[in-house]
């Protein structure tokens, strides 16, 4: 059978026409909604990859302080000990830096933040200067150094902030255990001097008005 | 009624007594797959057609591409059916929420944004 179409009347020729044009429209406005939707969206990710971004380089920051801060403190505690020397077949204390001179070759020792936190040195005779493989052994050697040195620092924070956290818990524990003010101030003082090594500590009740000066 | 999902990271609710959606947290959310659930919720509010409609998302520290852009749909929704004013509640802190909230204003011109 042959498919016949309606004979199509002018009014309703007007009326598919509107409803195409309203399509078209239709269309147009979600094309235009889509591209802005695509550019908004690009925006979007730049912006918040920008915020990680900053946050990452705070993050940075603060680790770099941090572990200054630790290389600070782990010097601090060596008294002194700058590092050791071989000469001789024998290994020495250094206590200061030795002199700059021409026939020690140096290698910085570098931890990840680009902080130099010490030196490697070998005698380098102006007679038989280093090869170049020596020197990229050592420098390899120097970063292997500064990455066990790193390690050891890092367990020694962790083991003297779990030894703090036990102290506190154990004197505290004590503490809480007393029923009375003058048990609780004596366990106090006594706790804290025998878990700290202090010759001396001492605990009072009632304001101070400021130092040297006693209560009114 | 109180719609609400609820993730470890993220939440969305939806209080209808103040016909707002309050979205909070961070959503990182993979895809149109895991953001369907949220499409949804944000569906049914569009089809319950509150005079006005607030978005909350002051607390919403992190939004991902694919979560901007159910976001930049629903706002298409809203403004397409017409029925809804739409309100939407933004922090100056979070700085994702600067350009991103303005941009919903090029959606849908007519939508009222609050920093606070």
């Amino acid at each position: 059978m042959a498919d016949v179409k309606p004979p199509v009347g002018e009014m309703s020729l007007q009326a598919e026409l509107a409803m195409l044009r309203e399509q078209v429209a239709r269309l147009e406005r979600e094309k235009a909604d889509l591209e802005l939707m695509a550019e908004m969206t690009t925006e979007h990710s730049d912006e918040v990859a920008e915020e990680m971004e900053d946050r990452l380089r705070v993050m940075e920051l603060l680790q770099q302080e941090q572990a200054r801060e630790g290389w600070a403190m782990l010097r601090a505690r060596r008294q002194g000990k700058m590092g050791y020397i071989f000469e001789e077949q024998r290994v020495q204390v250094l206590h200061a830096h030795p002199q700059p001179d021409a026939a020690t070759y140096l290698v910085p020792m570098k931890v990840q933040q680009g902080q130099v936190v010490g030196m490697l040195g070998v005698r380098n005779d102006p007679a038989h200067p280093l090869l170049a493989e020596e020197r990229a052994l050592l420098d390899a050697l120097a970063e292997q150094v500064v990455a066990a040195l790193d390690r050891v620092r890092l367990f020694e924070d962790t083991r003297r902030s779990a030894a703090r956290d036990q102290i506190i818990s154990e004197v505290s524990a004590r503490m809480r255990a007393s029923m009375d003010i003058d048990t609780v101030l004596q366990t106090t003082i006594r706790e804290i001097g025998d878990a700290l090594n202090f010759s001396r500590v001492e605990v009072r009740l009632g304001e101070v008005l400021s130092e040297g000066t006693s209560e009114q | 009624m109180v719609m609400e999902i609820k993730d470890q990271d993220y939440s969305v609710v939806y209080d209808e007594a103040s016909a707002t959606i309050t979205c909070d947290g961070l959503m990182r959310l993979r895809g149109t797959e895991e953001y369907a659930p949220i499409v949804a919720l944000l569906d049914q509010v569009k089809d319950l057609a509150p005079a006005t409609i607030t978005l909350d998302v002051q607390n919403l520290r992190f939004l991902n591409s694919s979560g901007i852009n159910v976001l930049f749909k629903f706002v298409i929704d809203v403004r397409e059916l017409g029925k809804s004013e739409l309100v939407v509640l933004g922090s100056s802190l979070v700085p994702w929420q600067g350009k991103s909230l303005k941009n919903l204003q090029r959606l849908m011109p007519q939508l009222r944004l609050k920093f606070i």
